[in-house]
């Protein structure tokens, strides 16, 4: 819509064309984007997607749309096209219920947040004036503070409205700090929020806590860590699922286009590593955090094949395992990354082109016996890395020209971001593309995350998705925990 | 009714009332009401400003009409059988077709609409 609406500023008349069942969605986008009256036209998604398999096949669909087409381009502006409403984005800071009883007024507090749209659709906790006091009682915050802007419609995150959030999640205030943190993250400026939110793929958050901070609030690392159970695990991820549906004015069918839902949509994957159980140091210490400090990972993951949002490699109590098992099964999965060469056009918006990042949660015991083959977490990256490249001699023209494009694309930055190899990683590329060099399928070691966290026994899983969208936040200003302060 | 009449009636009547009230407090019926007062939860939004389309054209006869597709897969059939529908029925019209990410961009936007006098837009979803 975005991309519309510069051309028609540049004066140029446009119509813009959507499958009809992202109607609403292009209506609330045109309005956002400051263009309400912006001409659009519709085809019957059930028959585009379907039948865009061959021109025979959609010619009945392209043919009957070619006549609107025309007059989005000819018909005359109407005077409603040539005034349009100004959007009303001023709210009520508070809402009054009132019921015969305080088990009527909770019931019908429910049904009015859900039916505004700013419910998860699982009771809520009343957010009154004294609940959310309570709330910010864990940070030393200011509650006026703009934490980030919060996609899509671009609304204001400040540490009172994740603090009103996090009540309805039924949070407490030694969470508060973490949850502020994750918001860091999600609103940070190379986030790509708008994806993970809004995209018609299962794409959804992981969130993972690092430090002392996960140990004092209570959080689960052992058995059943992406389950429920745990106050902390899951009211946390409640409470970000509401923070970024409420404040970023986002719901399932307007703008989150999600097909089919996003995986764990209430709560996320949200978990802590097992740092006690781990032979390592934990994964912040890793990227330059103190070991005394905590911090929070968000990280998008899931999508079209693994709508699941994970892949399970091996270990547990069923099937017998080994340490080569779970290492060769990692490392056909990430093989599996050479479609990057094999699909990538440039200039298209090829999903399954687009470069991945890894995020690996090892099962303690299978961490443990890599750390006594001397196995470090960056050892095991760079072990990874190395093994999935592929030997120039192998690939075919067609991927080494895919992958001489793909560089030529990120010199230029006129690709999608999601295909844009960074600056530093260009150079390694051009060495290897050349006989006896082996060509990355991962585009740097570091877009392999290590994680250590389950019991024992647990399994190892890996999740996936573009190489974008990863933050580590530090957790800071908290008052109730002695480790975030 | 005479004035000692009527206030037989009300006394009467406000014992009765007094009596009910207290038979429904002593079986835990009461109609005390109760109000939540809660935070709105939504982020606020500053007012996005309000852009009005460019005039339309009267006919395409004669025009440079740009078809504008991110490359989503199957939309390159989609857009063959418009632009052939195009040219039977403006012979004297050009069509360019273009793709790029669901955004243009403000470059590429500058380039091409100096290319082509209307655009059709579509992003594949």
């Amino acid at each position: 819509m975005s991309g519309a609406i510069r051309l028609e500023k540049l004066g140029k008349p446009v119509v813009y064309i959507v499958a009809d069942n992202f109607s609403h969605d292009a209506e609330l986008s045109a309005e956002d984007n400051g263009m309400p009256t912006l001409r659009r036209v519709a085809v019957p998604g059930e028959e585009f997607f379907q039948r865009r398999i061959s021109r025979d096949q959609i010619k009945p669909v392209a043919n009957s749309a070619v006549q609107v087409l025309i007059a989005g381009l000819t018909r005359p502006l109407t005077r409603e096209e040539l005034n349009p409403k100004p959007k009303k984005t001023a709210m009520d800071r508070i809402i009054k219920i009132t019921a015969e009883n305080y088990g009527a007024a909770l019931e019908k507090f429910n049904a009015l947040f859900l039916a505004n749209h700013w419910g998860s659709g699982l009771p809520l906790i009343p957010p009154t004036p004294e609940r959310v006091k309570w709330m910010l009682s864990g940070t030393s915050r200011s509650k006026d503070e703009v934490v980030g802007i919060v996609a899509p419609k671009n609304g204001k995150a400040t540490v009172e409205k994740i603090a009103i959030n996090a009540v309805m999640a039924g949070a407490k205030p030694e969470y508060l700090p973490v949850i502020i943190a994750a918001m860091e993250g999600f609103t940070a400026k190379d986030y790509d929020l708008v994806h993970v939110l809004t995209s018609s793929g299962s794409f959804f958050p992981a969130v993972i806590v690092h430090g002392p901070i996960a140990k004092e609030i209570g959080m689960n690392s052992g058995t059943g860590l992406i389950g429920h159970g745990f106050r902390a695990n899951n009211t946390i991820g409640h409470a970000l699922r509401l923070s970024l549906l409420n404040i970023g004015h986002l719901w399932p069918g307007e703008n989150d286009m999600a097909l089919i839902g996003r995986v764990s949509s209430h709560t996320f994957f949200t978990f802590a590593e097992n740092e006690q159980f781990s032979p390592w140091e934990p994964y912040h210490v890793s990227i330059g955090f103190k070991k005394d400090e905590s911090a929070v990972t968000v990280s998008t993951v899931g999508g079209y094949t693994a709508t699941t949002g994970m892949t399970v490699y091996g270990g547990g109590a069923v099937a017998v395992w080994s340490a080569d098992s779970i290492l060769d099964a990692i490392v056909a999965d990430i093989s599996h990354d050479r479609r990057i060469f094999t699909l990538f056009k440039r200039g298209q918006a090829i999903p399954s082109a687009h470069p991945s990042k890894h995020i690996l949660v090892l099962a303690p015991e299978f961490a443990r016996e890599l750390n006594r083959r001397g196995y470090t977490r960056a050892s095991l990256q760079k072990y990874l890395y190395e093994k999935t490249s592929i030997p120039f001699e192998e690939l075919t023209a067609q991927e080494v020209k895919a992958v001489r494009d793909r560089i030529e694309g990120s010199k230029a930055r006129d690709m999608l971001h999601y295909d844009i190899m960074p600056t530093d990683r260009i150079p390694a590329y051009e060495e290897v593309l050349k006989p006896g060099g082996k060509v990355p399928v991962v585009i740097a070691p570091r877009d392999i995350t290590i994680l250590v966290s389950g019991g024992i026994p647990a399994y190892t899983f890996g999740m996936s998705y573009f190489r974008v969208s990863q933050e580590t936040k530090l957790v800071h200003g908290a008052t109730l925990t002695k480790s975030g302060r | 009714m005479g004035t000692g009449s009527i206030r037989f009636v009300l006394t009467r009547t406000a014992a009765l009332c007094m009596c009910i009230a207290c038979f429904l407090s002593v079986a835990g019926v009461t109609h005390a009401a109760v109000t939540l007062a809660v935070l709105n939860p939504q982020g606020e939004i500053a007012p996005p400003p309000v852009f009005v389309p460019t005039a339309r054209v009267a006919s395409l006869d004669g025009k440079k009409i740009g078809i504008y597709w991110n490359g989503k897969q199957g939309g390159e059939n989609f857009w063959d059988v418009v632009e052939e529908q195009l040219k039977t029925r403006y012979p004297s019209a050009e069509v360019i077709r273009y793709k790029g990410p669901f955004d243009l961009g403000q470059a590429m936007a500058e380039k091409i609409a100096k290319e082509c006098d209307v655009f059709m837009y579509g992003v594949g979803d």
